[in-house]
């Protein structure tokens, strides 16, 4: 599958004392249609400046990123924002909107500054609600939602866009264990319509259960397939925690 | 017909109706039909000087309802625009101090004696000052994003320009006529305005409102914050630059011919967002509309009584209760009624 996103040599630091303080450094990666690819690493380790820089809101400190082959601080920011969506871990609207205005902020990127939302954009935001199973939330007003259906309505803003990149920064935080599967759910399906997703997360059950790559930030940055990066060695460095294989619980949909 | 649509015509035929009022209303003996004869002429550069009627109703009372029309619009589709600029419906440009910022630059310049080099030159000191302030505010607002905290520091700016403008007045001591005219105007008055004054808000107001319609969908996308806005190719600061740049010519331009009025910027986009929703397409026009009625009303109910009352201390009286109402009861969650949807526009 030919990427969509591409980074090559990339290195990411933060102001620190004299210098530098370098989070990610020559990091390669690949982002093609229908990739689940986790973000995982200690708090602090640069887990939301990767996903920043991977959603264009931020230039890499050294090496290259590209979008469809093009440098990303080529694109139009709107053109951009039509190909990568962004959900930080906090957003929230400063008025009691309802959900399907936050939903129809997604065709932001294809409306113009005067023009009005026509037929089209109306369907994208129906469609958007229906593929994350929120239509009947459409009417609801944000404080009435739990922290899942919220979730889910910003998962539907992103879809609204028509973006083939989706870009989550901890979708699952302070979800309970219902609320974060049917989460992940959505996301999980929505590799299976032509996006791919990159997302960051602390659960390591999480990662090994919808991702296919993993991404670890903050042992020297490791790229590579699920089941080879997620062993307890690694896990054991990464978070200064002793880790072994053994029977857990296993959650499921209801049926 | 969409809600939003209905709520403007609603308002352009209640401004209409207001603003004949606001022309019949007055000493002398003057009908609707005198109005009409005497704008009817003066459109048409027929309006005689020497009659009576025709002076009244062409020379003061028509410009004087079009300055209250510009001003009402100006401080409550600012307000609308400051409120979605700082995410927050408490931000207003009286509350936060910004027509005291205004105020101040327009008050040295009055001392300077500047005004005398032409009657642009108080519009356009107040927007400096407008825009110094909204730009000390935004610096605050990066760094807390506490409504408390930025409220609080709105206040302590308002206090220090309100110090301030006294402090150029008592150096102004000896000069009675200055402090005055000072004084009528930060208490806000319509008294004397004139086609001149008309003319010289017209300019920065009409020059905020054209800047800040095709802003309407760029505030939307502020609402979720700069990041997401940034994601969706809105570009945050430049949105903030348009936006000061609108409210400092629109609260400037109004604070320059009107003086203080406090309140409106609050009150009036926080009853629109309540019937209509957050979306700033409609918001924006709706509440300069809504801004313009509310403003005339009160300025004629100012003329019916025999103490003629500054519309300045009217507005006050009725802001801030509303104030503390939306402070105490609807800036809460899940109480803002009904709300923005896409394609209600």
């Amino acid at each position: 599958m030919t990427a969509v996103l591409r980074l090559r040599g990339v290195g990411l630091a933060v102001p620190a004392g004299r210098g530098p303080r370098w989070l990610v450094r020559g990091l390669e990666l690949d982002v093609a249609v229908g990739d689940r690819i986790a973000v995982i690493g200690p708090s602090g380790a640069g887990k939301t400046t990767l996903l920043r820089t991977l959603a264009g809101l931020r230039a890499a400190d050294e090496g290259a990123v590209t979008l469809d082959d093009t440098a990303m601080d080529a694109w139009d920011p709107r053109a951009r924002a039509r190909r990568i969506a962004w959900l930080p871990q906090r957003a929230e609207p400063w008025s009691d909107v309802p959900a399907i205005a936050i939903v129809a902020l997604g065709r932001t990127p294809h409306v113009g500054a005067l023009a009005h939302r026509g037929a089209a954009d109306r369907t994208a935001v129906a469609d958007a609600l229906a593929q994350v199973d929120a239509t009947a939330l459409a009417e609801r007003r944000w404080s009435t939602l739990s922290g899942g259906e919220r979730q889910r309505i910003m998962l539907a803003r992103m879809l609204a866009s028509d973006a083939s990149v989706l870009v989550l920064d901890e979708p699952t935080a302070a979800l309970d264990v219902g609320h974060a599967l049917r989460v992940m759910q959505c996301c999980d399906a929505l590799t299976r319509s032509g996006r791919a997703i990159v997302f960051a997360t602390h659960d390591i059950d999480v990662a090994q259960r919808w991702s296919d790559r993993v991404v670890c930030v903050g042992d020297g940055t490791t790229v590579g397939a699920t089941a080879d990066v997620l062993v307890p060695e690694r896990i054991a460095a990464l978070f200064d925690v002793r880790a072994r294989w053994g029977l857990r619980m296993v959650f499921e949909p209801p049926t | 017909m969409s809600p939003a649509r209905r709520w403007a015509l609603g308002c352009a035929a209640v401004v209409l109706a207001l603003a004949i009022a606001a022309i019949v209303v007055g000493p002398g003996d003057i009908g609707i039909a005198d109005v009409f004869g005497a704008v009817g002429r003066g459109l048409i550069g027929q309006a005689r000087a020497d009659a009576l009627t025709d002076a009244q109703v062409w020379l003061l009372r028509v410009p004087r309802a079009g300055v209250v029309i510009l001003v009402g619009a100006a401080l409550a589709g600012g307000g609308a625009i400051t409120q979605g600029l700082f995410r927050n419906p408490l931000a207003d440009p009286s509350v936060l101090g910004i027509s005291l910022g205004a105020a101040f630059i327009a008050v040295i310049g009055l001392y300077l004696g500047l005004d005398r080099l032409g009657i642009w030159v108080t519009p356009v000191l107040a927007a400096l000052g407008a825009a110094a302030t909204l730009g000390l505010l935004l610096g605050l607002a990066t760094r807390s994003t506490d409504t408390t905290t930025l409220l609080l520091a709105g206040v302590a700016l308002g206090a220090t320009f309100g110090a301030a403008t006294t402090c150029v007045l008592a150096l102004a001591g000896d000069r009675h006529e200055l402090g005055i005219k000072v004084l009528r105007w930060l208490m806000g008055s319509f008294e004397g305005r004139s086609w001149a004054h008309l003319g010289a808000a017209l300019v920065p107001i009409g020059a905020g409102l054209v800047l800040a319609l095709p802003l309407a969908r760029d505030l939307d996308a502020l609402a979720l914050g700069d990041d997401v806005a940034a994601s969706l190719g809105v570009s945050p600061r430049a949105v903030q630059r348009r936006a000061v740049t609108a409210v400092a010519l629109m609260v400037g331009g109004a604070t320059a011919v009107a003086g203080v009025l406090g309140f409106l910027g609050l009150v009036v986009p926080h009853i629109v967002r309540w019937r209509l929703g957050s979306g700033h397409r409609a918001l924006i026009p709706t509440s300069a509309m809504l801004g313009a009625a509310v403003l005339l009303a009160v300025d004629t109910l100012t003329r019916v009584g025999t103490v003629a009352l500054p519309p300045g201390v009217i507005t006050s009286l009725l802001g801030a209760p509303a104030f503390l109402w939306i402070l105490l009861v609807r800036h809460r969650p899940g109480r803002s009624g009904r709300q923005h949807r896409p394609g209600e526009e």
